[in-house]
């Protein structure tokens, strides 16, 4: 098939979870209901794949909305990139819907809490697939508004104090998105990317488009949690529903690594130094930060919020590298990450149900929870980059690119990455010691857990066992990626065509009277 | 070798299956998955005029990271070493764990590790070695808190896990520096002249040190040994005598390839060494607890090997070699002794035991042959390697060989002072009838012991082992040979010196004694690593409390002074244009002095209501500006909006709880007004570059469509229905989410009472106290 005949597909990931989401309005049974949620999330993930598939030989998908031309009307484009972020976004999303189904809870589903997911899987999918930039905001509105509505749903009052502090932060970040649009089309004159990147390859590297440039990185380094502009992450994760939970943490911070990724070899990278040294700086901060705020935390989500913040700093440091390899990495440390958050977090919720508190210092829990404690020696050791797993590849292309790249910033940046390893693995040693070692105190009951949340935890931790075994394929998937993305020549061809953009004179303005 | 390496994995999970299943005889099961590893011994035998084999499995091309296996000389000893104990380490715990234990836990951790360690040993790939090398830490961790219900083996586990790990970095680093340099990541087909050459060199070389340090116990690493010795006691003598603590005396000779000719290489690992060397039987000599003992006469002994293979020539090697067997060959056997000893009395105190070897006849004599070896007396492997060691020693110069001797002589002393146990009137705890134990214990030690004496009395049998890596580690040139009697060589003197020294030692055990206690360092590697990890747990939680512990106002201070920090430098850096902006019409005036009112008014305000009301004054400041621009349409939207969201704002005042004026000290007023300032000033100059259009903009576009193609004669509402109608698709959705949340946090109830969701422990326990397991 020809890339016209699937124009319709890059629209398909978006619609699919809004149309469910509106359908989901209605107060159905809740056999229905569920039923009808995992409809949609593998309806998702089976477009999502099918733009993997389309989109692997280079392919460059484009859809125009309302039929009007690229730079004028807003596209939605799927690349390599695009259509592998839609896909963990829906694999993680399968896994949310799954993880809400085998937890029953009356009280937030009958609040519209499947509707309120699904409308958070549209701006997910909506942020990774879109060409604009203006419809990224939009789309970001989308997630936002969503994901707030989900975390105050409930209103205990962490919920609130911590939806409140999510929402002040997010409003600020996307308020300065806005803003940052009307400069961009100011200096530029277009928001669509494809015409954006095009049009500053033409100008080459210019101060004003680098200053709007790092406008944008400030934007998606709070969307990502770095770290001064991260602080809506920890306290909001813990609060949430563990489903919700599971997919806030796995992929909300990816998409604002996605966004900076875009932005800055897509459309922007004819200037590239300043951008770098920052996401450098603040990646090498980030790592830190989130390494030891894990170290600092006593609860099961707590100490994994913060784990999520040091990959988003290891994802900045890969990006700020601004090496082929590094990006390359940072690409297939993406999938890592994503799904080992995704694996963590349900088996957190498994611990949490299983022990009958968020603490983790229960002790003992190896003897109840075989199977569960393998999952998560696999997970942290992920987590903390260490073998046999895939985390282990990835850090070390990060670090080997660090490395080769050799500025005295990557080489700080190497030091505190490494470093920030050793803090995690004895974060994720602490929980693993306080949590299934010990002699268990007969005082606290254990619990029985449905096997459809212990089956999430075992099928996460199974994709992410699966990273390790397929690592090389992975890895070439990250090649061909990172190739594109050094080459925006094929993501403009594939939106504007081959001729040139025409845009017609300004009409004379009839004079005043 | 391939299977080799994997067979133990398939059986690890064979094992944990089996575990429940067949109790105790699993472990026969554990011995037979080192069966491909002892098929290796023909191709050793080969060795060392055979070309290697090398057996790769792709794995991440693009990384060049293969599981590439090559056995040459060296790597294929090792493996057969580690085949070898591995295989008796099985078969003795059949007989030595109790009836409680989780046999399927402790045979998959065991084979895991087999596994991992054979890997390490086999592989070519640098990348692959760095993963076995964690692999091993990782099973080690789970081998010593097996019996985690103790919080010693806990600790001891963490310890471990963490020392190495923080080794297994640097080697991580060290890889990738040497695949940067040397171009290769395959060990045999590095460019070990370009690594040589470049900048990376002596990073690497002292990366690869810690690594080797951390792993091998070298000082000031050796903390994490004997702690580790709260394993069971087969794990004890396979991983942390025979096999794991000597990857790092594996690093060592073979990266001693790449390194060696650089002074550094030597003056590092020398001293280092020799230091382990001495301190490390000096504490061993100070120990009342047997496994304790051991576990400072392993480190001392690594000390040795280090410095060997640390000189980084032929003859060191060649020492260095043989040394490695015997002492895999005594302390193993040793190990097993004491898990003997251990077994049949039920304690491992020096003080509380005496007189054993009448009731323990054939340990008695596995224990004499293994601790003579390791004393260094003849006719035993342990004096001929002693021996090769001073002579080595002493073409240093005299100070290293005063250094080994003193060593060595401490070493003689310990020795002696293990095998008080057997001697003297019969002491055991009360309650314990010792009585030799099951053959299945003493099998494997008195084969090791008679290995030990095996190559003393024929040397020639731990020469040919030896020769088999001769190729592989380029000492193929060394004329020496392996003998007993060598006449009365320097060497030969040195020894009877070390006999009359450790002598005295014995002798004057009281005055040792007594001088150990005033010898003892306040500071050691021990109380360093826990004020560490201490320190590391006070910091992030001050790090937490003081970023992520504070209040939402002060975040956003800090948020936004970052972004104003980032962005304002960005905008600093562009060129600062201002185009003729011409004489502003006066209209304009005061719509301007409206604007900025209301911007420095919401600053300067003191209460929320204020704070409200004089941000109204900016919305209907731009109200005003929209109209002055000829924009009726877009001011009668942003009046709209204002007045909905001062109503709205009001409203929700009525329920929010009273606070007192905005809480603004005198230094967060001035940094609110710097911040802002910036912002203020970054936003007008950002804005004057934007209003010279770099490129054209994409507008006439949409004023000669809007009718033409959208069918409506207001741009403004076709762009919003039609051109980007799915922006507004998007943001009717938002709308109504907004709705629908505001439904649901009303019709929750009281905000701030927990309902549904548990808030904390006790209430999730409450909640599921309806599911709970009957």
């Amino acid at each position: 098939m020809t890339p016209a005949d699937l124009a319709w597909l890059p629209l398909a990931p978006i619609l699919t979870p809004m149309g469910l989401g509106l359908l989901l309005l209605y107060p159905w049974r809740r056999p229905v209901r569920v039923g009808l949620a995992f409809a949609g999330a593998l309806l998702t993930l089976l477009f999502a794949a099918g733009l993997v598939a389309a989109t692997a030989g280079g392919t460059v998908l484009s859809s125009s909305l309302g039929g009007w031309p690229a730079p004028f009307g807003i596209v939605m484009v799927a690349d390599r990139l695009a259509a592998w972020m839609s896909l963990l976004a829906a694999l993680s999303g399968l896994l949310a819907v799954w993880q809400a189904a085998a937890d029953p809870d009356p009280v937030r589903e009958k609040h519209h809490f499947f509707a309120l997911l699904f409308f958070l899987f549209t701006g997910v999918q909506m942020s990774f697939l879109t060409g604009d930039l203006f419809n990224l905001f939009v789309a970001f509105e989308v997630m936002l508004v969503a994901s707030y509505a989900l975390a105050v749903l409930g209103s205990t009052r962490e919920q609130l104090r911590e939806g409140f502090r999510y929402i002040v932060m997010n409003l600020v970040a996307s308020a300065l998105l806005v803003v940052t649009c009307g400069l961009a089309y100011g200096v530029l004159g277009t928001l669509n990317f494809a015409h954006l990147a095009q049009r500053s390859a033409e100008l080459g590297p210019n101060t004003t488009v680098t200053a709007v440039g790092v406008l944008l990185l400030v934007v998606f380094a709070a969307k990502g949690a770095l770290f001064p502009l991260g602080f809506w992450l920890p306290g909001t994760y813990p609060a949430l529903p563990p489903a919700a939970g599971a997919f806030f943490a796995a992929v909300l911070t990816k998409v604002g690594i996605y966004a900076l990724m875009r932005v800055f070899t897509t459309v922007f990278p004819q200037d590239p130094a300043l951008p770098n040294t920052l996401l450098l700086g603040l990646g090498a901060v980030t790592m830190l930060f989130g390494a030891f705020g894990a170290v600092s935390q006593r609860e099961w989500r707590r100490i994994l919020s913060f784990t999520v913040i040091s990959s988003v700093g290891y994802l900045a440091f890969g990006l700020g590298l601004g090496t082929p390899e590094a990006l390359r990495a940072s690409v297939a440390y993406l999938a890592v990450s994503v799904l080992v958050t995704a694996a963590l977090f349900a088996i957190a919720a498994v611990a949490e149900r299983a022990a009958g508190s968020r603490l983790v210092r229960m002790r003992g829990m190896l003897d109840f929870l075989p199977l569960l404690a393998g999952c998560f020696l696999l997970c942290a050791l992920t987590v903390a980059g260490l073998p046999p797993t895939g985390g282990f590849v990835a850090k070390y292309a990060l670090v080997r690119a660090g490395l080769a790249q050799g500025s005295p910033l990557a080489l700080v940046a190497v030091v505190s990455a490494l470093l920030a390893s050793l803090v995690l693995l004895y974060a994720m040693l602490s929980v693993w010691r306080g949590f299934f070692w010990g002699r268990h105190l007969l005082t606290f009951p254990v619990y029985r857990v449905p096997l459809g949340l212990r089956g999430v935890a075992y099928t996460a931790t199974a994709l992410v066992a699966g990273l390790t075994l397929f690592a090389g394929p992975l890895f070439g998937w990250a090649e061909a990626t990172a190739r594109e993305l050094r080459q925006p020549e094929g993501y403009i061809r594939g939106v504007l065509g081959t001729d040139p953009v025409v845009i017609p004179p300004p009409p004379t303005l009839p004079e005043e009277p | 070798m391939t299977l080799a390496v994997f067979f133990p994995f398939l059986m690890a999970a064979l094992a944990a299956w089996l575990g429940p299943r067949l109790g105790r005889r699993t472990g026969y099961v554990a011995a037979a998955a080192f069966l491909p590893a002892l098929l290796l011994i023909p191709d050793l035998l080969r060795m060392p005029g055979a070309t290697p084999a090398l057996e790769v499995t792709r794995w991440v091309p693009t990384l060049d990271l293969d599981l590439a296996f090559r056995g040459d000389g060296f790597s294929l000893l090792f493996a057969v070493l580690i085949g070898v104990i591995g295989t008796l380490a099985s078969l003795y715990s059949v007989a030595y764990l109790s009836d409680r234990e989780r046999f399927g836990r402790f045979y998959s951790y065991l084979l895991l590790f087999g596994g991992s360690m054979l890997g390490l040993v086999l592989t070519d790939n640098l990348v692959a070695l760095f993963g076995f090398w964690e692999m091993t830490s990782v099973t080690s961790f789970l081998l010593i808190g097996l019996w985690h219900t103790r919080s010693a083996a806990r600790d001891g586990a963490v310890k471990a896990f963490l020392v190495s790990a923080l080794g297994g970095l640097a080697l991580l680093a060290a890889v990738a520096l040497i695949a940067l340099g040397g171009g290769s990541t395959s060990l045999s087909a590095l460019d070990v002249a370009a690594l040589r050459e470049s900048a990376y060199f002596a990073p690497a070389l002292l990366l690869t040190l810690l690594a080797a340090f951390t792993k091998s116990a070298q000082l000031p690493f050796h903390l994490w040994l004997p702690t580790a010795m709260e394993a069971p006691t087969p794990v004890s003598a396979f991983l942390h005598s025979a096999t794991m603590v000597k990857a790092g005396v594996v690093l060592v000779a073979k990266f001693g390839l790449l390194f060696g000719s650089s002074a550094l290489w030597s003056g590092i690992i020398v001293p280092v060494g020799l230091a382990t060397l001495v301190w490390g039987s000096w504490l061993a000599l100070r120990q009342t607890d047997l496994k304790a003992l051991l576990a400072y006469s392993t480190v001392s002994q690594l000390g040795l090997l280090m410095s060997l293979y640390g000189l980084a020539d032929a003859e060191g090697r060649f020492a260095a070699t043989v040394h490695l067997l015997n002492h895999a060959a005594f302390k193993a056997a040793l190990f097993f002794v004491v898990g003997i000893i251990d077994h049949e009395t039920g304690t491992r105190e020096i003080p509380l035991l005496g007189g054993l070897r009448r009731a323990l006849p054939v340990t008695f004599a596995v224990a004499l042959l293994a601790s003579l070896s390791m004393a260094g007396l003849p006719p035993l492997g342990g004096f001929i390697s002693k021996e090769l060691f001073y002579e080595t020693m002493l073409h240093q110069g005299p100070l290293f060989l005063a250094v080994a001797v003193a060593g060595s002589a401490l070493t003689f002393a310990y020795s002696f002072r293990l095998m008080r146990v057997f001697w003297g009137s019969p002491r055991a705890p009360a309650g314990a009838t010792p009585h030799e134990a099951p053959l299945g214990l003493t099998v494997p030690a008195a084969g090791l012991a008679l290995t030990a004496l095996a190559f003393g009395l024929l040397p020639g049998t731990a020469e040919t082992l030896t020769r088999t890596a001769s190729a592989a580690l380029n000492f193929a040139d060394y004329g020496g040979y392996l003998k007993l009697w060598h006449g009365v060589t320097p060497a030969l003197l040195a020894t009877v010196l070390t006999w009359l020294i450790g002598a005295a030692l014995v002798w004057r055990a009281a005055t040792v004694e007594a001088l150990g206690r005033r010898l003892t360092p306040r500071v050691n590697a021990n109380t360093v690593y826990y004020a560490l990890t201490q320190t590391v747990n006070v910091f992030s939680s001050w790090l937490i409390a003081r970023t992520q512990g504070l209040p939402l106002p002060d975040q956003l201070r800090i948020m936004l002074a970052a972004a104003a920090l980032m962005a304002g430098y960005a905008v600093w850096r562009a060129p600062q244009v201002f185009p003729p902006i011409g004489t502003p019409p006066l209209g304009v005036l005061p719509v301007a002095a409206l604007l900025v009112a209301g911007a420095v008014g919401v600053l300067l305000s003191r209460g929320r209501l204020t704070a409200v009301i004089v941000t109204g004054l900016t919305g209907f400041g731009s109200a005003a500006a929209f109209l002055a621009f000829r924009a009726p349409d877009l001011a009668l939207t942003q009046l709209l909006v204002e007045a909905v969201t001062v109503i709205l704002f009001l409203l929700a005042f009525r329920y929010l709880p009273g606070v007192r004026d905005l809480p603004r000290t005198r230094g967060r007023y001035a940094f609110d007004v710097l911040v802002a300032g910036l912002a203020g000033v970054g936003a007008t100059l950002l804005v004057l570059a934007s209003l010279r259009f770099q490129a054209p903009p994409i507008s006439p576009y949409y004023l000669e469509y809007s009718y033409k193609g959208g069918g409506g004669k207001n741009v403004v509402n076709v762009i919003l229905v039609d051109f980007r109608g799915f922006d507004t698709l998007g943001e009717v959705l938002v709308v109504g989410m907004v709705a629908l949340a505001v439904l649901s946090l009303v019709r929750l109830g009281k905000p701030g009472r927990p309902r549904r969701a548990p808030d904390d422990a006790a209430e999730l326990a409450a909640d599921l106290a309806a599911r709970r397991r009957p």
